[in-house]
């Protein structure tokens, strides 16, 4: 622990970064055990820091970013304005309202940090920017290339997705690299169907269990970005490639890129919660989504968390609505427990 | 520039975790107009800015490799640390790479 207190947390994350792998463990053994971490994390961006807010509730911005690769943009719809006619701002909106609901209603949660956060999206972001993304302040949305991806606002649990790390980050702090980043993809997903299971009032039976329906260009060979039932199966396309998700242990993808695959690996988590959810029946967010929901919060689960670490922090989290079988079962389906 | 061997680009990550995989040859039919675009960059100040992991969640991450004169540049980063000068070569790489045959 000696030299913890003389290493900043920005040179630990640069040896987390730029490190070899002796350097990188001890890095992530001190962020882990640093008391600093959950407000330094291993992110830079952080949520802006909030003094006394006089109102809490739904507050949402939406911006225009006209095609450049700026942010915010310009504003154009506040909280309460009508549809502007723009289909990306007013899906972007209703997205936001979708996640805020779905927070408030079922997890008594206002907003991203529990303290009435207001929600802003950047919509037309970039040319052709195939994606969406969170920077720790905000979400972002491109319009796709047309080709291969259309606009990012159609999916709204992609709009969820977005959010949901605005709250990891909040709370489990998910470093962004490896397992414990793959499980903050996996809890982006949990979270982003979620919001669209709620939106529509649908089961884990009737769900389609899919990340990103419908934003895939026509033409393209797929249905979606993810899938969480089958994960590996979302697309299979001669320009995009097929869907690289494992759905268990013994094809967990060892790679440098993305983060250590951290879009890859979270097939993983992904499927253990769908089986979580179809196994307990009903709407999913009611029992699977609360112990997932629990199990991010859990004080003992550090940011450096592997598969095991959540998947134990589930189970313990299982133990007051008296389904810990049902939830130890699903991670030993996916070579988890 | 036209004294170059090889251009590769690798974009991974992203919201839909699907790579992007280009490798340009001089022998490429549009070799004269990647050449124009490296005109802008300067190969021997090639490098990104810092950045930690998941300073953009689900952000891209971008692996360039230019092959010229002799000599292998290559840049790693995020995409806020993307150098402005190569962003329209990176775009126009990426293009390439997303093409559908025949369309």
């Amino acid at each position: 622990m000696g030299a913890c207190c003389f290493l900043p947390p920005l040179l630990l994350e640069r040896l987390v970064l730029h490190g070899d792998e002796r350097q990188r463990a001890f890095a992530l053994r001190t962020l882990a055990t640093d008391a600093t971490l959950r407000s330094a994390r291993l992110q830079s961006a952080v949520l802006p820091r909030r003094g006394v807010r006089a109102t809490t509730g739904l507050q949402r911005s939406i911006f225009d970013a006209g095609g450049l690769e700026e942010q915010p943009g310009r504003l154009v719809r506040s909280e309460g304005q009508p549809p502007v006619g723009d289909p990306a701002v007013d899906e972007a909106y209703d997205g936001l309202g979708a996640t805020y609901r779905l927070l408030a209603q079922e997890f008594g949660r206002d907003s991203l940090d529990d303290e009435g956060l207001p929600l802003v999206a950047t919509v037309h972001y970039g040319q052709d920017y195939d994606n969406a993304f969170w920077d720790g302040a905000q979400m972002v949305f491109g319009d796709g290339d047309g080709q291969v991806f259309l606009r990012f606002t159609l999916a709204v649990e992609v709009v969820g997705h977005e959010l949901a790390h605005g709250m990891v980050q909040d709370e489990a702090a998910l470093a962004y690299l490896g397992q414990s980043g793959a499980l903050n993809e996996s809890v982006a997903d949990v979270f982003g169907v979620l919001v669209k299971q709620h939106a529509l009032q649908q089961t884990a039976e009737q769900a389609d269990w899919l990340v990103g329906a419908g934003l895939l260009a026509p033409g393209v060979g797929g249905v979606a970005l993810r899938s969480m039932a089958a994960p590996g199966t979302a697309y299979d396309d001669d320009v995009l490639g097929k869907d690289p998700q494992p759905a268990h242990m013994d094809d967990f993808v060892t790679t440098a890129t993305d983060n250590g695959g951290v879009h890859i690996n979270s097939g993983i988590p992904n499927k253990a919660f769908q089986l979580t959810a179809t196994a307990l029946g009903g709407f999913a967010w009611e029992r699977a989504g609360k112990v997932w929901y629990d199990a991010l919060r859990d004080p003992l689960l550090r940011p450096t968390a592997r598969f095991q670490a959540f998947a134990a922090a589930t189970v313990r989290a299982a133990g007051p609505l008296g389904v810990q079988e049902t939830v130890a079962d699903a991670w030993a389906q996916v070579g988890v427990l | 520039m036209s004294d170059w061997q090889r251009i590769e680009l690798e974009r991974t990550g992203g919201l839909a975790g699907a790579p992007v995989r280009v490798h340009v040859a001089p022998d490429d039919a549009d070799a004269a107009r990647f050449s124009a675009l490296l005109d802008g960059v300067d190969l021997g100040h090639l490098q990104g800015v810092d950045e930690p992991a998941g300073a953009v969640v689900d952000g891209f991450s971008y692996s360039l490799t230019i092959e010229a004169g002799g000599a292998v540049h290559d840049l790693r980063c995020g995409e806020r640390a993307l150098p402005e000068a190569v962003r329209p070569l990176v775009r126009a790489l990426v293009r390439r790479g997303r093409a559908r045959p025949g369309r």
